[in-house]
């Protein structure tokens, strides 16, 4: 019998502010945070606009710091210490054999890696900004920081990275390698990326508007999120609350195409189907779908047949929203915010909307939940990610009763 | 689960020594040491992939040149670039790299930094993401299961073969191409010199076939060794101890460092040693195992017996 993977802290920094409150409450008011984007010029982008992150302290001196570290580390280990504390986890004197990490990101440090090519296009070699902008130094910082000692990766399967953050970090407790595991997805917005996502056409020039007919590509947005999974009994001994379980999960990759979708969201579907099989349990039982839903017109048709194909009748009863409008997409932490928001939706019994959204399609035909959150009792849920590359994630997760 | 016994089918490496295992194995047997502060990758990848390439990063290049003579070692046939019989969705890759596709990234930044926003390149760019080397594997291999790109610094690659270790053990995949890649590009080199790095630096990379016993028995292949551990673990500067081993299941294994003859490689070095523990673990009298130069992460490969 192998063991079971709960979920026991969470912790968020997103444009809607700094902590799990600010980002449900926003979510659920139907707020939407992007606006322009102040931080660095964004001059020849197709939209000046993103989900950035405003008011952020980070204090370097409570984190041990001389100097602070890259801007999305910052994220990373303010969401980490929030997903902690509120799992009444204290850090570890000593590095804890026990605990482990998985951490994702897309583009890791991406404001000190401009720095560290600005330096070098001067003839000066930044070498502290190499090390910020490295992305195994994030996971030096937080494994440090936080006593870490156990199993620990980081991923970096672009857009798909968070998902199968959760999916890893949950083996490895299933396996009986860790007892606790803090996951965490992290992306800062920067020039380089945005540069790229914008002469891609994957970010709109208009506004995001997933599911809507008149959507025509996605805003980027930056933050962190972080979950910690424990092991069920040991959650049980130390009386710690039990927010849902991880039941299963799948990444895969479409092996089609390094940006294009693959034909009729074939990876997927595939994806999904494995989740819900490593979950053990009938796709009839699931009761809401966070979807990646970036408000690209060729992925929210795929990723609504996918869902179409595997959940069958099950998918045009329940609902199925994005919440990528409201943040912006957090890259490499969307996975994991989109994880905390369908746990949350299990424990509070509300869906966040899809906001922004005008026109229904034909072709995205369930119920996406526009502009307004609503109640519904949800025991069992899917998060659905993917990204360039091909890269899929899919995690099943219900209540703990 | 644990019982689920995984087997090295095949091994392909691409290192400053040339293309293949080989050269990396008689430079050990010698003792060699290199002659130079930088060992280039000395190779045509041209000559190592399955279809041309308008465009492409060395951590990539060096990457699929790796697959190329895995693929080739394990008797897999897979030349067209398809594996009749193999259903797609049972076959991965998991890569690990420090660094990964630093020159496509710095030009990519250069780009936007010189010339503005709106003149990143779509190609360079999306040949710049980390996981590029592994989602090109999954392209040309059709490999449409399990697919992951760790990059954890010098453990990057024992967490890439850790992984593919759990994904099999946990009957997650039948056979995944795992490794790690590196490529000495200006970027890193400068903030080598910068920081005094005092090793033999080298670049490119190495890949394992793993395939779970009986998948590699039902397909005829011979198997090269046994892997029966690989663990990375937080990463933690200051452990002189083996404790990564440890957790891999030994603490007798003899270490096989490829670095002594390649320089040091970063997120590719353990999967480059991996490489070699495999080719070396028929005539072994004790399990051989690769190590991160911080001693945070080991992978554990011994003889092979049925």
């Amino acid at each position: 019998m192998r063991q079971r993977a709960v979920i026991t802290g969470m912790g968020v920094v997103s444009s809607l502010g700094q902590g799990l409150d600010a980002f449900w409450q926003g979510l659920i008011e139907g707020r939407s945070a992007i606006a322009p984007i102040d931080r660095f010029s964004t001059d020849g982008l197709r939209n000046d606009s993103g989900g950035q992150v405003r008011d952020f302290s980070f204090s370097a001196e409570k984190f041990g710091f001389d100097s602070p570290p890259d801007l999305a580390t910052q994220f990373l280990l303010t969401a980490a210490r929030e997903a902690l504390l509120r799992a009444a986890i204290a850090p570890a004197e000593e590095r804890d054999p026990g605990f482990g990490a998985v951490l994702a990101t897309n583009f890791g440090g991406a404001n000190s890696w401009e720095e560290y090519v600005a330096g070098l296009l001067a003839g000066e070699v930044r070498e502290a900004a190499f090390s910020e902008a490295t992305f195994g130094t994030a996971a030096d910082h937080a494994c440090a920081i936080f006593g870490i000692g156990g199993p620990c990766t980081l991923l970096s399967v672009a857009c798909a990275s968070g998902g199968a953050a959760l999916g890893v970090a949950s083996d490895m407790i299933r396996g009986g390698e860790a007892n606790v595991v803090l996951v965490a997805g992290y992306d800062a917005l920067a020039p380089t990326p945005l540069s790229g996502l914008s002469v891609l056409r994957t970010m709109t020039d208009e506004m995001i508007r997933p599911f809507s007919a008149d959507r025509s590509g996605t805003i980027f947005g930056e933050g962190a999120a972080a979950l910690v999974v424990e092991e069920m009994e040991h959650a049980r001994e130390r009386d710690a609350r039990m927010l849902a379980e991880v039941l299963g999960w799948s990444e895969n990759n479409n092996a089609y195409h390094i940006t294009a979708p693959d034909q009729g969201g074939a990876g997927m579907t595939r994806v999904v189907r494995e989740a819900i099989e490593d979950a053990g349990i009938d796709a009839q039982t699931i009761d809401y779908v966070n979807a990646h839903g970036t408000g690209t017109q060729p992925h929210d048709p795929a990723e609504v047949q996918a869902v179409k194909t595997v959940l069958g009748e099950r998918a045009r009863q329940i609902a199925m929203s994005s919440i990528k409008a409201a943040v912006g997409h957090m890259m490499g932490a969307a996975g994991v915010a989109e994880a905390i928001a369908t746990v949350m939706t299990i424990n509070e019994g509300v869906v966040p909307p899809t906001v922004n959204y005008r026109e229904p399609d034909p072709e995205c035909d369930l119920d996406h939940v526009p502009n307004e959150a609503r109640e519904a009792a949800v025991k069992r849920a899917i998060s659905i990610s993917a990204g360039i590359g091909g890269n899929n994630s899919c995690v099943v997760l219900g209540g703990v009763n | 689960m644990a019982d689920t016994r995984i087997v090295i089918t095949g091994v392909g490496a691409v290192s400053g020594l040339g293309a293949g295992i080989e050269p990396l194995l008689e430079a050990l047997r010698e003792g060699y040491e290199p002659d130079s502060d930088l060992m280039e990758a000395d190779y045509d990848p041209e000559e190592f992939r399955e279809s041309s390439k308008t465009y492409m990063d060395p951590a990539s290049d060096h990457a699929l040149a790796a697959c190329w003579l895995a693929v080739r070692d394990a008797g897999l046939g897979w030349e067209a670039a398809s594996h009749p019989g193999f259903p797609s969705d049972r076959l991965g890759a998991s890569i690990g790299t420090a660094f990964g596709t630093l020159e496509s990234m710095l030009n990519m930044t250069g780009r936007v930094q010189q010339k503005g926003l709106r003149f990143g390149s779509p190609m360079i760019f999306t040949h710049a993401f980390i996981n590029a080397p592994a989602a090109l594997i999954a392209i040309e291999y059709e490999l449409q299961g399990s697919n992951m790109t760790h990059s954890l610094g010098d453990a990057s690659s024992a967490a890439a073969i850790a992984y593919a270790l759990t994904m099999m053990r946990a009957g997650r995949a039948d056979l995944m191409l795992a490794g790690g890649c590196e490529a000495l590009a200006e970027p890193l080199i400068a903030a080598m010199d910068e920081r005094e790095e005092e090793s033999v630096l080298g670049e490119g990379a190495a890949v394992l076939v793993l395939e779970t016993a009986e998948h590699a028995l039902a397909r005829g292949a011979e198997p090269l060794a046994e892997i029966t551990g690989a663990t990375a673990l937080a990463p933690c500067k200051n452990d002189a101890g083996k404790r990564a081993l440890i957790a891999a299941g030994t603490d007798t294994a003899r270490v096989i460092d490829a670095a002594t003859v390649c320089g040091h490689s970063f997120g590719a070095s353990v999967a480059l040693s991996a490489a070699c523990c495999a080719a070396l673990a028929a005539e072994a009298e004790e399990p051989l195992a690769a190590i991160a130069r911080d001693g945070s992460a080991a992978v554990v490969i011994e003889e092979w017996r049925a």
